[in-house]
């Protein structure tokens, strides 16, 4: 990629190929014609030029990425009115003839040819990297669909790479899925993403005193449908005031199906994580095509539902562990009393744990969690009725010997040979560094190698033997736990789960977040090596803290607040303040908020 | 000479201010003066044959830099922030005139070295105040503008210190605008000798709208009557009003909804035989080139404050017998439509005669003029535009408060007007009442008198407390001494301000004493100490003009009616 006036030499010898006509339009301008394809118009293909950079409502503050060249009427229209411009132009005769035209001498930023070979190119990369707007040249993409997808996609891709997104992910009020939210809050911080957890937790005191204080089923049915109503345009309100480039919404959030559609038309992208078995919870298939991306635990058949539900875009996703929350700890004394075992449980007691735990009562067994309802494991339980969290569970898995995990299911005692969702368990276990015995879920062997990392079992019989031999090996549990933590670390953390989100959200819907435009966020840190050469803007932004992002209300927050700013930079960002502050004022008084 | 006028507000307020760089230019032919605006109004400011260059404001870019929430939009807002002051730096201004009068336009000038600022500022230590005596008018005003007589364009004027007067706005009109005026009215089928008349339906603010059916029939009316041919004007937002005139009057008028550049439409006002409008922008461009204007006053509109700055215009307002000023709520609980169509047209003559300058033509009271009140304007032999009632009818307490008001103003922030002069703009104005009620005028003359009176001794006392003060500083006397007599300065404004919730007609001049008092400058306490003394001085010597100028008006009624 390099300026037009630079391609001359080189496309001069390009030969015209049969199919490519140049002519004089009836306007007396040239227009070119490519097979039956004209590229501008006959009559007036400046006027047309105009109504082309009209319609596509362009940022002035933004550059544009061009894709097709035409004879460069659009690109000089553009020019005229003090856009920055590139182009990419699939067509080398074409291109000939645009730089032989009106782009001849012209400073503009040409690439020509294969695609990918522009776009590895560094004048492209760093054009990107300004996040322009992509305006393509209809007629060029009708003859180059591909050309125009691909600069397309190159063009996001670019863009986004290193952006810091802003992203917001609604939780629900309760529920597994509500410390997951957070883990993935964290992750996408640690990424280095603008993160807002749109926190709905709060609603559940309300929920449960409201379902603890109203006999009548039917009212507090109703009166719950308000509530979650309610959290729902709560959640709404946030999200806007946010205004995020990405909307992940969890699992049991109190959002409506319309949800994703109303962010959609503020040109929000929006996906939804359903961390479900989509056999038991069949809501996915109202609220599926309704996001922009459909994530999920279940690969396999679920993915040909989700096609035929109409779902555009789905991929698997796994949950994982937070390496700040599932952490090897080392218990006290009171604690070893506690929670030290043989085999530990924690989780919720479904239909096949109950039953198959009940082979297991000869060991020294705690379990811990709720609806724990089989006579025989009365003894085992561990603080009846408490949901436990991530501290506690590390506790457990601290004091147990052995971990126990069983997918759970309803329809299928013990080991049910169909599970295929992977329970967030698994990775949170090795990540404490416990040892873990687990029945194959479907896809489990790609997560963990079964006999060096996650031994398995698929009978009460097996386990009982693979108890008994790893509770008289300890140094291979040791060894084992090691390999798994190690393994979770690498391959299994929710930082790695939200990247995957981020890959495949960028990959479809890229083009749309950079057509709307993304906030760029600096560090202080940042803007303070950016601005060296300014003395005075250096020293102010050397009071802020380095890694807070460089907007308004981080330097609002160092300005002396009503008095007399201390120097002229001070001065002129209170000045900004008070135009903000009165042209917003203004504008809520006139209703235009 | 190097000046600067800021006004950074509307396209109209821009047209609003020609009249102070007017002033200027006549008093100071050499001067370089440059107006600083928004982008919206350098149309306007660029065709100002006073001004010499323009600066632009882009205000609007920062804002949507700051909100937009980017990091390197933050820095380009402070950039252009940064780059501005420097330019403006740069010039070395030797007086600022800020007609904004915003804080952020204060906080902006407060970083530019000028010899003197006139208008919105901050003090040393950054906090908001005025500079200028006019400027302390223009921002009290607003709180009682039910008295309040003096048209903007003065006041801008009067930021300068003895401005002259002048004849009216200034905006140049070119040969190559006229030519494109006379394509875009041929394109809709109006020639060259054809009687135009334009409309402006639109107004910033539903409330200010005369109904859209109402111009439709007046605009027939023009049309069989007087073989006009019409073209409305406005915005493109403003089409949805054209298809409601449309509707009513179906293929009588051209539609020039976002045809025209702010150009193009002076060069058809100024062709044009008669604008027909609500209080708008358009308004004050019709003024600027001259076109005659007949100003829909309704809702929260007050023509006298913001009406055409030139004479001969026309504006036309429902009657209102009430003392209270009327805001927003009750603007929008107006019947907009009160007045009617077949009224206006019987003022079409009016604004439409050739000798429009000249002397005032009352209209006969009739029924015909039933809850409505017409005005024309006039500049009065003090050079201040006034608007003269044209239904001769008695004069309502409202009025004579107002007449007053307007002459103490003038007296007091414009000494260069001789007190003949303005006794002089006192008979002109009473002629236009009748002096049917000569005994209820005095009974209130009385009654306001006396609240004047009273207040002038509040004043009086506040005098000798301040001087106390002083007396006490100079002396050295001890802090608590000094804090006592300032606890009772205290205690005295809070009567005052209670005076003037007991007397709503003493409002403006406590007002302005309290906006003086809030905005002092300095921290030297015997600095401060000669400032409140000049407010209080100010503040008698007001209430005592009041008090002179009531028993002017009553005795200029009084001469009225001995002469019939």
């Amino acid at each position: 990629m390099k300026p037009a006036r630079e391609w001359a030499a080189e496309l001069a010898e390009v030969t015209a190929p049969p199919e490519l006509h140049l002519e004089e339009g009836r306007g007396g301008e040239p227009t070119v014609r490519v097979g039956e394809v004209c590229l501008h118009s006959r009559y007036k293909p400046r006027d047309e030029a105009k109504r082309l950079v009209d319609s596509a409502n362009l940022d002035p503050a933004r550059p544009v990425l061009v894709v097709g060249v035409g004879l460069g009427y659009h690109i000089v229209e553009l020019l005229t009115r003090g856009y920055r411009v590139a182009a990419v132009e699939p067509d080398r005769a074409v291109a000939s003839l645009a730089v032989q035209g009106l782009l001849r001498d012209s400073e503009v930023l040409l690439g020509v040819g294969d695609p990918d070979a522009i776009a590895d190119s560094p004048p492209f990369q760093k054009f990107a990297g300004a996040t322009p707007q992509v305006l393509v040249h209809p007629p060029t993409a009708q003859i180059h669909p591909q050309f125009a997808e691909a600069m397309a996609s190159h063009a996001s891709g670019a863009a986004l790479r290193g952006q810091r997104l802003r992203i917001a992910v609604v939780g629900p009020m309760f529920g597994g899925s509500l410390p997951i939210t957070e883990y993935l809050v964290r992750a996408f911080r640690m990424l280095g993403h603008q993160t807002r957890h749109v926190d709905n937790s709060r609603g559940w005191n309300v929920y449960d005193e409201m379902a603890h204080s109203v006999k009548s089923r039917k009212a507090s049915t109703q009166l719950g449908g308000l509530l979650t109503h309610f959290l729902g345009e709560w959640s709404y309100a946030r999200v806007m005031e946010f205004a995020p480039d990405i909307c992940i919404v969890m699992a049991q959030a109190p959002v409506s199906p319309q949800f994703p559609l109303r962010l959609a038309r503020e040109g929000i992208v929006t996906a939804f994580w359903y961390i479900e078995n989509w056999r038991h919870l069949p809501y996915w298939r109202e609220i599926a095509p309704l996001y922009d991306y459909f994530f999920h635990i279940q690969p396999g058949p679920f993915e040909e539902q989700l096609r035929q539900a109409g779902c555009q875009h789905a991929a698997c996703v796994l949950t994982g562990c937070d390496p700040a929350s599932h952490r090897p700890i080392v218990l006290n004394d009171k604690e070893r009393e506690e929670f030290t075992c043989d085999i530990s449980f924690a989780g919720a007691g479904y239909m096949n744990r109950n039953q198959f735990l009940a082979g297991l009562t000869d060991y020294v067994l705690k379990i811990w969690g709720v609806n724990w309802t089989h006579p025989s494991l009365r003894a085992a339980i561990q603080r009846p009725g408490e949901r436990f969290t991530s501290e506690l569970f590390a506790r457990i898995v601290a004091g147990s010997k052995i971990n126990l995990n069983l997918h759970s299911s309803t329809s299928h005692p013990g080991v049910d040979p169909n599970c295929d969702a992977i329970n967030p368990r698994v990775f949170e276990i090795a990540a404490c560094g416990g040892f873990q015995l687990c029945d194959p879920c479907k896809g489990l062997d790609a997560c963990f190698n079964f006999g060096t990392e996650l031994p398995v079992y698929a009978s009460l019989k097996e386990l009982r033997e693979k108890v008994d031999y790893y509770l008289a090996h300890p140094e291979e549990r040791g060894q084992i736990a090691a390999a798994a933590r190690e393994r979770a670390l690498r391959d299994h953390t929710y930082e790695q789960r939200a990247a995957q989100m981020l890959e495949l959200l960028l990959k479809a819907h890229g083009a749309r977040i950079l057509r709307k435009g993304i906030r760029v966020h600096r560090t202080a840190a940042e803007m303070r090596q950016r601005c060296s050469a300014d003395a005075e803007l250096a020293a102010f932004l050397d009071t802020l803290p380095p890694d807070a992002v460089f907007e308004q209300d981080t330097v609002n927050q160092h300005l002396p607040q009503g008095l007399k700013p201390h120097t002229r930079v001070e001065a002129l960002f209170a000045y900004l303040r008070e135009l903000r502050v009165s042209n917003e004022a203004l504008l809520e008084q006139r209703g235009l908020e | 000479m190097r000046i600067l006028v800021a006004q950074m507000t509307r396209m109209g307020d821009m047209l609003q201010t020609s009249s102070l760089t007017r002033a200027l230019r006549m008093r100071y032919p050499d001067a370089r003066i440059t107006a600083m605006v928004r982008p919206m109004a350098r149309g306007i400011a660029e065709r100002n044959p006073d001004i010499n260059d323009v600066i632009p404001y882009e205000e609007d870019s920062m804002f949507l830099d700051l909100r937009s929430g980017d990091s390197e939009r933050l820095l380009r807002a402070y950039r252009t922030a940064e780059a501005l002051v420097n330019n403006l730096n740069a010039r070395k201004f030797d007086v600022i005139y800020n007609c904004t009068h915003s804080i952020a336009s204060a906080m902006l000038f407060k970083m530019v070295r000028a010899g003197e600022s006139v208008g919105a500022h901050l003090s040393d230590d950054w906090q908001f105040l005025l500079r200028g005596r006019w400027t302390n008018y223009f921002f009290t005003s607003v709180y009682q503008r039910v008295y309040s007589d003096i048209n903007i364009s003065d006041v801008f004027r009067n930021l300068m210190n003895d401005a002259p007067p002048v004849a009216g706005l200034n905006l140049a009109v070119t040969d190559d605008d006229r030519r494109e005026a006379r394509d875009i009215l041929a394109q809709h089928g109006i020639g060259q000798d054809e009687s135009l008349v334009c409309v402006q339906l639109g107004a910033s603010d539903e409330p200010k709208r005369w109904p859209a059916a109402h111009f439709a029939e007046l605009a027939r009316r023009l049309v069989n009557d007087r073989h006009a041919r019409i073209c409305l004007l406005g915005v493109e937002a403003e089409a949805p009003l054209g298809e409601a005139f449309e509707r009513h009057a179906p293929g009588i008028a051209a539609h020039l909804f976002g045809k025209t550049t702010i150009h193009q439409v002076a060069a058809i006002l100024e062709r044009a035989r008669l604008l027909v409008t609500n209080d708008t922008g358009t308004m004050h461009i019709a003024a600027a080139v001259g076109c005659p204007i007949l100003l829909l006053s309704v809702g929260y509109v007050h023509f006298r404050e913001t009406g055409p700055y030139g004479e001969g215009h026309v504006a036309v307002e429902q009657r209102k017998d009430y003392l209270a000023p009327m805001d927003r709520a009750d603007a929008a609980r107006e019947d907009r439509g009160a007045i009617q169509p077949a009224q206006v047209s019987g003022l079409l003559d009016l604004v439409l005669a050739t000798d429009r300058g000249k002397a005032l033509q009352m209209l006969a009271a009739t029924s015909d003029w039933t809850g409505l009140e017409v005005f024309q304007s006039r500049f009065a032999p003090d050079g201040f535009l006034e608007w003269y009632p044209l239904i001769r009818r008695p004069m309502t307490e409202i009025d004579l408060i107002r007449m007053a008001y307007r002459n103490t103003w003038l007296a007091h922030l414009c000494p260069a007007v001789a007190a003949d002069t303005l006794l002089e703009s006192i008979q002109q104005a009473a002629t236009c009442f009748d002096a049917s009620n000569l005994e209820t005028v005095d009974s209130w003359r009385s009654h306001w008198d006396g609240v004047f009176l009273q207040l002038e001794q509040l004043a009086v006392k506040g005098i000798k407390k301040t001087r106390e003060l002083e007396a006490c500083l100079r002396k050295g006397k001890s802090i608590t001494v000094a804090k006592e007599i300032v606890g009772e300065l205290m205690r005295l404004d809070e009567d005052t301000r209670l005076f003037a919730e007991l007397h709503e007609g003493c409002r403006p001049l406590i007002t302005i004493a309290r906006f003086q008092r809030d905005n002092l400058e300095g921290a030297d306490p015997m600095q401060l100490a000669e400032t409140t003394l000049g407010i209080y001085r100010d503040l008698s010597e007001r209430a005592a003009l009041m008090r002179f100028h009531l028993s002017a008006i009553h005795r200029a009624l009084h001469a009225l009616a001995a002469r019939k």
